[in-house]
């Protein structure tokens, strides 16, 4: 029926991806300290304004799933211990950097990652980057240090965001005292004024989704995240997200849309199944499927940046992110965003081995239900292990989820 | 002694059974999410404080606000939540040791608008940055609890809580000496049933108990010899299936130190008397006396304690408890199986199951580590 149109622009995100490793290895190989992160890219401005290489674990772990080249380190991870309900970023992430020479050598670029001199994480919305961090540290024998985000399940948040920005200093005399290098707030506050034009260029891109058909779906969102993820505050975010919006005004000018024959507006919930990629954004657009919107791919950096406040800046980005905030929270949100964007239906992704970002879906499914009439499917499979994934599941469930749009619109007429 | 423990048995059965008892009684009683929330602050203001326990029924009704693939703790919790059978309590207390504890938190609450929530969130590194962080949201808590118990938790009686509590873990402690040095005078199952009890019952009656069973238990023989020794790692938040620890100790071990949650762990540390009440449950919470793998521990983690105790309870075994789907433990453990390789101590991991279908499997499992200590010893 559909066909899957992709945004050409947003593929500038994955060129974007080869180009950052490729700095990061050079940079590693230089004799500049390295630095890990794990649960939050939000704090990459303040360790690239210090001119130091850094490796996003979370993000690797889906770009290596994306390039399904994820398995061999997987598997390493699982000879080591990692069981297989282990966070599959974990696993891929952990396995990669154990690999033996042999199989490093033998294996794509993609694989060469340069170790850590010292590991950083933050545990919004999440705990499980205190046991990450601490198996990185243990077993390369490096310091780490840890941002605990408070949650802010009420008020205006104004308490934790300072108690955040506390932390961010405290991080910071880390990093310069391990690398004796010395923090470049000229610099940073560069690298935050390029965030916000890229945030300005993103959220105007982003409501052009509510055009039908959509000039965009979460898969487009979903292929520029690399330069989103591994360039942020860098001029090739602004360029893809600028190239992004451009080009869907001429799609919307012509009427066309990320699916040709769009017939239903989806929202997605949770994290994306990587290794099925492309396989599930063409499965959905044969149905006339597209999916709009969505709060975790449209959540990173959700307030808009102030060169002015450079801490206060990304420590609201901390704290405010969706998955920090009350279950309330997350209801308006995803109930706003299926009213903003005319939304048929609900695919809640249940990630078998993250539990963090999909533990509220049932419940959010359940008073978005209630609340729009929409109905909603849950998609079992996972972020980074195709293993957990099932044609015959998603087939099932997608067309009685469809069929359930069908039957709602007959009725509505 | 028996008939103690066979009352404790029946009180196991339906956990919350005491909760409605004290309930008809006017008391106020306050369930607790496990592990670390200072229950001595809900006992000074008046209240019964209980922790939270996993049902041995199965998951129902559950099933449609939390995943299958979530730790069973939190599902059962959830789901006796939804059923109605949490509404014995006055008030729920969660703690958000790991991401699943929040989940939960936010589902029940959302299922349970009538009850009152008070919500802790621990920082997870082990350290003085975050030392003020804990003693403020002790703070909170101790007011949200005045709130709920109707009066102020006072400075005096929040110390003779902390000492009413040190007592009962002391007692506790001197069960666990005995059941260590006298294998076979007391059942593994019957020590777990011991702990358990007091979660749920007033620490005023548990010290009763525990100080009228201890003489004799003290006066009894050890009845088995050629045990292997073992430790038993793990198994945070809930308790272990009585079932599982038999089959340990009928394949001839006998358990010389564990870290259970529902064991050792429960009572292995004091709360101070010297510093001023808040202040000494805050260092309580940086000093557990056992390491846990749901927090950073940058001094000393948990593989280290477990080796140090191996070594000095001349373990033969570890044998690795895991809560199917526990985060904290499926992330810990490829360390701990490296240390414990490493130190030529056997190992072997036995994951447990909310729906244990069958025994066969661990049995068979158990079976051959057994053979393998025997062998060795």
């Amino acid at each position: 029926m559909g066909q899957f149109n992709p945004l050409r622009s947003a593929a500038m995100g994955s060129r974007a991806v080869d180009r950052f490793y490729e700095d990061v290895r050079k940079d590693a190989r230089a004799g500049k300290p390295v630095a890990w992160l794990l649960g939050s890219l939000i704090l990459s401005p303040m360790i690239t304004s210090m001119d130091i290489p850094w490796v996003f674990g979370d993000a690797l772990a889906a770009h290596l799933a994306a390039r399904r080249i994820q398995r061999k380190p997987m598997e390493v991870a699982e000879d080591l211990g990692y069981l297989v309900e282990t966070c599959s970023y974990t696993r891929t992430h952990m396995g990669c950097s154990l690999l033996s020479d042999e199989d490093r050598a033998a294996g794509p670029q993609d694989w060469d990652i340069p170790k850590p001199d010292f590991v950083i994480i933050s545990d919004q919305g999440c705990t499980e980057w205190y046991e990450w961090g601490d198996d990185v540290s243990k077993r390369f024998g490096v310091p780490m240090f840890t941002v605990h985000v408070p949650c802010v399940w009420e008020g205006d948040g104004r308490e934790e965001v300072a108690y955040t920005v506390g932390q961010l200093k405290e991080m910071n005399t880390f990093v310069e005292d391990i690398t004796h290098r010395r923090q470049n707030w000229d610099k940073l506050t560069d690298i935050i004024s390029v965030a916000r034009q890229a945030q300005l260029f993103r959220d105007e891109a982003q409501k052009l989704c509510r055009s039908v058909p959509s000039p965009a779906s979460i898969f487009d969102w979903a292929t520029a995240l690399g330069a989103v993820f591994n360039c942020w505050g860098q001029p090739e975010s602004v360029e893809t997200y600028q190239a992004m919006k451009q080009e869907m005004e001429e799609r919307v000018a012509k009427g066309e849309g990320a699916v040709m024959g769009e017939k239903y507006r989806l929202a997605w919930d949770g994290m994306i199944v990587w290794p099925m990629f492309g396989h599930l954004a063409k499965k959905l657009a044969a149905a006339g499927a597209c999916t709009v919107t969505s709060a975790y791919m449209w959540g990173f950096f959700p307030e808009l940046m102030s060169p002015d406040n450079t801490l206060e800046s990304i420590s609201r980005n901390l704290t405010e992110v969706w998955c920090n905030r009350s279950l309330d929270f997350q209801i308006e949100n995803v109930t706003a965003l299926c009213q903003e964007y005319g939304i048929d239906g609900l695919i809640c992704h249940a990630h078998y081995t993250c539990r963090a970002l999909c533990g509220q879906q049932l419940e959010l499914m359940d008073a978005v239900t209630r609340r729009l009439g929409i109905p909603g499917m849950v998609l079992e499979a996972d972020v980074g292990d195709e293993t957990f994934y099932s044609d015959a599941q998603v087939d099932t469930r997608l067309g009685a989820l469809l069929e359930t749009i069908d039957a709602r619109r007959s009725r509505v007429r | 002694m028996s008939a103690t423990l066979t009352n404790l048995d029946i009180l196991l059965e339906d956990p919350y059974r005491r909760a409605r008892e004290l309930k008809e009684q006017g008391r106020k009683v306050i369930g607790v999410s496990p592990m670390y929330f200072p229950e001595e602050l809900i006992h000074a203001g008046g209240g019964v404080p209980m922790v939270l326990q996993e049902s041995a029924e199965p998951v129902t009704t559950g099933m449609a606000h939390l995943y299958p693939f979530f730790c069973g703790f939190t599902r059962s919790t959830v789901d006796m939540g939804v059923r109605g059978k949490l509404d014995v309590f006055d008030a729920l207390v969660l703690g958000d040791l790991c991401i699943q504890l929040r989940h939960m938190f936010k589902t029940l609450k959302r299922q349970m608008p009538a009850t009152t929530f008070v919500y802790m969130q621990w920082p997870l590194e082990i350290s003085e940055r975050f030392h003020s962080t804990v003693r403020d949201r002790l703070g909170k808590c101790r007011v949200a609890l005045e709130e709920v118990l109707g009066r102020k938790i006072e400075e005096a009686a929040l110390r003779d809580s902390i000492a009413l509590f040190n007592r009962n873990r002391a007692l506790l402690r001197r069960v666990f000496d005995l059941y260590r040095a006298k294998p076979g005078v007391m059942r593994a199952r019957e020590l777990m049933a011991l702990v358990q009890a007091g979660m749920l019952m007033p620490k005023e009656e548990h010290c009763q108990i525990l100080e009228e069973m201890l003489p004799g238990l003290e006066q009894r023989p050890a009845t088995r010899d050629k045990v292997i020794k073992v430790y038993l790692a793990g198994h945070l938040c809930m308790a272990v299936k009585v079932e599982i620890l038999d089959l340990i100790e009928d394949l001839g071990a006998h358990v010389v130190w564990d870290d259970l949650f529902v064991g050792y762990r429960y009572a292995a540390s004091e709360v101070s008397q010297d510093l001023p009440p808040i202040e000494a449950l805050t260092q309580h919470y940086f000093n557990l006396g056992i390491p846990c793998p749901t927090r950073w521990e940058p001094k000393s983690g948990w593989s280290d304690y477990i080796m140090a105790r191996a070594g000095e309870s001349g373990a033969q075994g570890i044998i690795i408890l895991m809560v199917k789907q526990c985060g904290p433990m499926l992330l810990y453990y490829p360390w701990l199986r490296e240390v414990v390789t490493g130190s030529g101590i056997p190992q072997t991991l036995i994951v447990t199951e909310h729906e244990m279908i069958s025994l066969e499997g661990t049995r068979t499992r158990l079976q051959a580590f057994m053979e393998m200590l025997g062998k060795g010893a």
